[in-house]
């Protein structure tokens, strides 16, 4: 009993010694882990004690925290993926918490930080604007099938579409504006087209397998080149080069054909210094709708080269040419209820020889190249520099008829393609040999050069000061060109002056041909403060846009005015805002800018003829914007209000007319107001779950009527005009004004991933006929809104091992409950009341159910 | 708290997907917009079947209709029963057989008095010289006599009129068979004894009434070669046939009938056809909303020297819409060019122009080519102001 009393003694003994001495050897270590270029929390960054197993990963906020850590200097390894490791020396001390404060993670691409500055990439809890970024993980998992524009659709403020539904064919709309107003760059190089600020998707059709993020920020945005944001920016980055050595191979499938195979290859920052990554990807496909059968590339690649500390130099070259079937007519919805293939319906297609001839069609390749130079010129300051060239080539193809109307020609019924075996027929027999009917191609070639340049200065621990220049040449290219004759012998044009009489073959220019040139001189002038919890901005930037006009058909070739002179436009844009931090959780901003931007160039030479519009005026763009953010270690959220109010804005409104041609109301000197409030969250109540959701509620109406509108049809001819365009109080239509959002993604187990999106889309209003709006009687009735919609994504994505290779199987399915819903719309009154009813409207369906699933094996 | 955000969202998914957007949309077009499978336009001829499904009616058991008014009736009953599947917009022009038999009304004999030469005379050469015109000397005094003393005429009535003639100085007592038919005085073809022996008859009669109308048309032929389209002529010949009150086996002949018959002969433009008791007659019929409705709509669609026709008509339009439409062969309707008033006037100039004859209440459905709308259509009638107006 003695010996068993002592034993118990010195077991408790023992214990509670160990016990002490394990309470006494401990204490915990704390921190926050963000990527250092964005300020963005590394959300499941890995954080682990060197040597040890003891660990943890960063939640929403990018907060970790590790217990039972022994006392004294330990080593602890921040990790993840894309920006390497780092290590912090810590001690640690008994029963006590340490903790190690922000660890800054920097993205191992070489350059990344550099294009980030160029191409003013906001900073979370800094730049004070509303934005919202899409990742690489994100595309990967969810893109599927889903263009550029549709990646951001669950994004605040955005409406994106697949209009007709052919391949690049999608759209997007920020704050109700279209693309012409909102700013696309894409490694902070401009892409929207120069003349008309419209910004062509297809140009980019598959360059998100390329891409490292896409942000949209919305209203004035953080840019500081004079880029048209009265929408808001998208910036799109795409890789760089990985230091990291490796690469990966991609095969996929998905609905009516769709195939896709695409490599990566990246070398490391080999000893020497030098990087390259190249990267490629073919896509192939039938299309969702009859008659969209497309075939797609993209290319990538990147050298960089590390010469020293100082300098960086990185040229990098991408372009994604495709050539895909259109569905460019809308159709009323009774046609396609009445339509044997129901939604699937296109009517621009035909069938020539038992093969599939894309009537109406669009092809492009426009390959951009930037060699980008970065200097870190000393402690304190740095210059980075981009030249860049892009050539573009390409079009859209059509018809045109002369004598006989391709129309009526069918292989059966009307919903069957062009027979255009039929119109052959008619063409060989023409009694003099020139084509009654034929089809052509608006080309919209175009070369442009630019350069960049940011100069980034300390001056003091508050202070930065950045300094830069945009400098840009492009010149436009546009003409119609013959593409078939389908059996005539020439086509006969009157259309150039030099040569009244002309018969065109195949690839001669026919119906216009003239050269648009646009000079840009900018620079910018920007100070950002950082005051503890304070970080406030202001800019400067001016810009002279000057245009000239040549047009080689209209005009003798030694009439003076065939060459317009240089016509000046002197744009500026002031903007400035704050970001206050008032706690660890909550953040206040604002921002507010003014700018005037140069009129468009078909608003300079309106009617598509070297006489220039002396009235043409500055288009004037007063915004705001209020914030508001919340940042916790499970829940992060967003709300902003915004007002934008433009004043003398050209637009203009493209429609269909009778016998599917389209035409386009060239309208001066209509205000506009926009303003909304937008909110998003994310919420991650464990490590294996994480909602996130959005809601945007906009108020956008046009002001003002506007007297003396144009039309003019696909020739650039004039073929009527408005005397008023009654429009004041109209709601601006084209993009729904609410929409909503909510995700759930869910780790099943650790290498099983399941998401889930539900979007919403209401207050979608059809764009209004100009013709429908010549009478006053209209004043106060609205454009028919079309049905509101919801619907479903899900998205599953798999890690396994195949051996030493690690890969991901990906599935996705888009519009899960085959919801047939309206996603565009071109108003019409089918009863006479002066109302846009769904009788009268011409509408593109949304796709049904589509999916895909793909391979990936990287190595 | 997991939990419940995964019931919450769980029941907004459903709430939300359980709708399918465009529902409320296709109702309202479906009471808005025919199916336009449902709008046929399309021509027939009523056969027996067809009629046979009048027989809870008890109408048009012969196949045929006594009246238009009957037709008007009865018809939209058939086409309702024949084509349940067709629908607002359709169109049937439909043939039937209209029975209304060619009989002697009412049969006059009269002779001309003295007093009645003297009267129809009034303007008679003889007369003029101071001398009584005592006979009729052409066609037209025939007529003239008979407008005179048979103030009255009905239909079908025949007036047999003795009169005297009077042919170069040659001056005797005729007889001649007047017929009042279709609002006209037609002077009777009886045929004469080598008449009916060229139409194979033994005797000068006919015992079968179609054999009659069918060689009395043939006979014409030869004697009126040179008849136009919508002439007529009338025949007067004698049908025998058996008297059924008559004893039939009392060996006398007396049971034997003679009487006059009349045929009315109308001609095509190639030859003179008989009317037969029932004759086919067209009547169309629209669907308004599922109801069959008499209606002579005609469908008109607008060709090139229409819209040329406007373009030159200092009338119509303005000086800026006729130019526009000179120069795209279209209705304008953008502001400065065409507006709706305009249109429908143009559209009434031109149904003058191309159907100066359509009588009042003639409707129009015309189809023609507008800027930036395309086709569109409108339905007019001429009113009794002899405008036309948009059907109401």
């Amino acid at each position: 009993m003695k010996q068993t009393l002592r034993f118990g003694v010195m077991v408790i003994t023992f214990f509670v010694m160990v016990s002490f001495s394990a309470i006494a050897q401990t204490g915990t270590v704390s921190g926050k882990v963000l990527d250092e270029d964005n300020g963005e929390p590394l959300i499941g960054a890995n954080v682990r004690v060197k040597g040890t197993t003891k660990g943890s990963v960063a939640d929403v906020g990018g907060n970790f925290k590790i217990g039972d850590v022994a006392v004294g200097s330990q080593t602890i390894v921040v990790s993840f993926i894309g920006f390497g490791e780092k290590e912090v020396e810590v001690t640690v001390n008994e029963g006590q918490n340490t903790d190690i404060g922000t660890v800054q993670m920097k993205s191992s691409a070489i350059g990344l930080s550099e294009v980030q500055v160029i191409a003013s990439v906001a900073v979370d809890r800094k730049t004070p604007v509303a934005v919202s970024t899409i990742k690489e993980s994100f595309i990967a998992e969810k893109a599927s099938n889903q263009e550029f524009p549709e990646l951001l659709k669950s994004t605040p403020g955005v409406y994106a579409t697949k209009t007709g539904g052919g391949y690049g064919d999608s759209r997007i709309n920020v704050r109700g504006f279209n693309s012409v107003n909102v700013a696309v760059l894409i490694n902070g190089v401009p892409v929207n087209d120069m003349e008309n600020g419209r910004v062509y998707w297809s140009n980019w059709a598959g360059l998100t397998d390329v891409t490292r993020s896409m942000q949209v920020q919305r209203g004035l945005g953080a840019s500081k080149v004079a880029v048209p944001s009265i929408g808001g920016t998208i910036n799109i980055l795409t890789h760089t080069t990985d230091a990291e050595k490796g690469g990966y191979v991609f095969a996929g499938v998905g609905n009516n054909n769709y195939k896709k195979a695409a490599f990566s290859l990246s070398s490391g920052l080999t000893e020497k210094n030098w990087a390259v990554s190249v990267a490629a990807a073919k896509i192939t496909g039938d299309g969702w709708a009859e008659g969209l059968e497309f075939e797609g590339y993209n290319y990538f690649f990147n050298v960089s080269k590390i010469i020293n500390d100082e300098h960086t130099l990185s040229l990098t070259g991408f372009g994604a040419p495709q050539r895909h079937g259109q569905r460019q007519n809308m159709q009323s919805i009774e046609t396609f209820r009445n339509a044997p293939q129901g939604i699937k319906y296109n009517a621009d297609w035909g069938i020539l020889n038992g093969e599939v001839v894309h009537v109406e069609d669009n092809f492009y390749h426009k390959p951009q190249f930037s060699l980008n130079h970065y200097w870190t010129i000393n402690e304190t300051s740095e210059l980075s520099t981009a030249l860049y060239a892009s050539y573009g080539t390409g079009g859209g193809g059509g018809y045109q008829n002369v004598d006989i109307s391709i129309g009526d020609f069918r292989t059966g019924n009307e919903y069957s393609p062009y027979d255009l075996d039929a119109v052959v027929d008619q063409n060989v027999a023409s009694a003099d040999g020139h084509a009654l009917s034929f089809l052509r191609a608006s080309r919209n070639d175009h070369k442009w050069y630019g350069a960049l340049s940011t100069y980034t200065k300390e001056v003091n621990s508050n202070l930065d000061i950045l300094a830069g220049l945009d400098l840009r040449y492009y010149k436009g290219i546009h003409f119609t060109e013959v593409v078939d004759l389908l059996g005539a012998d020439y086509v006969l044009d009157d259309s150039d002056a030099n040569q009244p009489v002309r018969r065109a073959g195949v690839g001669d220019k026919i119906n216009y041909y003239n050269d648009g040139i646009v000079l840009w001189e900018g620079g910018f002038l920007q100070a950002e403060y950082t005051s503890g919890a304070l970080t406030a901005f202001a800019s400067l930037a001016a810009s002279n846009t000057s245009y000239k006009r040549i047009d080689y058909f209209l005009y003798e070739d030694d009439d003076p005015l065939q060459e317009t002179d240089f016509q000046n436009f002197f744009g500026y844009q002031v903007k400035g805002g704050a970001n206050y931090n008032l706690t660890r959780n909550h953040n206040v901003f604002a921002n507010l800018g003014y700018f005037e931007k140069a009129p468009d160039f078909d608003a300079v030479y309106q009617n598509n003829q070297n006489i220039v519009n002396e009235d043409a005026e500055n288009q004037k763009i007063l915004s705001f914007e209020l914030g508001y953010g919340y940042r916790s270690t499970q829940l992060n959220a967003n709300v902003n209000f915004y007002r934008t109010n433009w004043k003398d804005r050209t637009f203009t409104q493209r429609f269909p007319g009778s016998d599917n041609q389209f035409f386009f109301a060239n309208i001066l000197g209509v205000n506009a107001l926009h303003q909304g409030v937008e909110l998003d969250f994310l919420y991650k109540p464990t490590t294996n779950l994480t909602f996130n959701g959005m809601l945007s509620v906009g108020d956008w109406v046009w002001q003002n009527n506007v007297d003396g509108v144009n039309i003019f049809d696909e020739n650039q001819d004039i073929v009527g005009s408005i005397s008023t365009l009654y429009i004041e109080d109209l709601k601006v239509g084209d993009a729904a004004q609410t929409t909503a959002a909510f995700g759930i993604d869910y780790k099943v187990i650790d290498n099983f991933k399941l998401g889930m999106t539900y979007n919403y889309y209401a207050n979608l209003y059809a764009s209004y006929d100009p013709t429908d709006r010549t009478d006053e009687t209209v004043v106060g009735k609205q454009a028919w809104e079309v049905p509101d919609y919801s619907l479903v994504d899900v998205n599953a994505a798999v890690d396994f091992n195949i051996g030493n290779l690690k890969a991901v199987l990906y599935a996705n399915v888009n519009n899960l409950f085959d919801v047939e819903y309206i996603s565009d719309a071109q108003d019409g009154d089918y009863d006479g009341d002066g109302i846009g009813d769904a009788a009268g409207a011409r509408v593109f369906y949304g796709f049904g159910r589509t999916w895909t699933t793909g391979l990936k094996i990287k190595f | 708290m997991k939990k419940y955000i995964i019931y919450f969202y769980t029941l907004m998914m459903i709430t939300f997907i359980s709708c399918d957007p465009l529902d409320e949309t296709y109702e309202e077009l479906d009471e808005l917009i025919d199916d336009p499978t449902a709008a046929q336009v399309l021509e027939i001829t009523l056969t027996d079947d067809e009629y046979d499904l009048l027989e809870e009616e008890g109408v048009a058991k012969y196949g045929n209709f006594e009246s238009e008014d009957e037709a008007k009736t009865y018809i939209p009953l058939i086409l309702e029963r024949a084509y349940p599947q067709l629908g607002n917009g359709s169109s049937v022009l439909v043939t039937y057989d209209l029975y209304n038999p060619i009989r002697i009304n009412n049969a006059v004999e009269l002779s001309l008095t003295e007093a009645e030469y003297d009267s129809i005379g009034e303007n008679h050469p003889d007369k003029l010289l101071g001398t009584d015109s005592t006979y009729l000397t052409s066609e037209s005094d025939i007529f003239k006599a008979v407008e005179y003393v048979y103030t009255a005429p009905e239909n079908e009535d025949v007036v047999t009129l003795t009169y005297d003639y009077r042919n170069e100085s040659v001056s005797e007592e005729r007889e001649s068979k007047l017929v009042y038919y279709a609002s006209q005085w037609l002077l009777a073809y009886e045929p004469t004894t080598e008449d009916y022996n060229f139409m194979g008859q033994t005797y000068p009669n006919f015992d079968s009434r179609s054999l009659a109308r069918e060689r009395i048309a043939f006979l014409f032929d030869r004697l009126f070669p040179f008849g136009e389209e919508g002439d007529i002529r009338a025949s007067i010949f004698t049908y025998t046939y058996e008297d059924d009150n008559d004893t039939p086996d009392d060996d006398e002949d007396d049971f034997r009938v003679f009487e006059d018959f009349l045929a009315i002969f109308i001609h095509n433009g190639e030859t003179w056809v008989p009317q037969q008791d029932a004759m086919p007659q067209s009547l169309q019929f629209g669907n308004e909303d599922g109801v069959w409705v008499p209606d002579n709509t005609i469908r008109y669609t607008l060709s090139a020297p229409d819209y040329t026709f406007v373009a030159n008509n200092p009338d119509l339009g303005t000086e800026a819409s006729r130019g526009n439409l000179s120069s795209f062969g279209n209705f304008s309707t953008l502001s400065g060019y065409w507006t709706s008033e305009d249109i429908i006037e143009a559209i009434g100039a031109i149904l003058k122009n191309n159907f100066p004859n359509s009588e009042v209440g003639q409707k129009y459905l015309v189809t023609y080519n507008t800027y930036p709308a395309g086709f569109l259509s409108v339905h007019l009638i001429l009113n009794d102001e002899g405008n036309y107006v948009v059907v109401e």
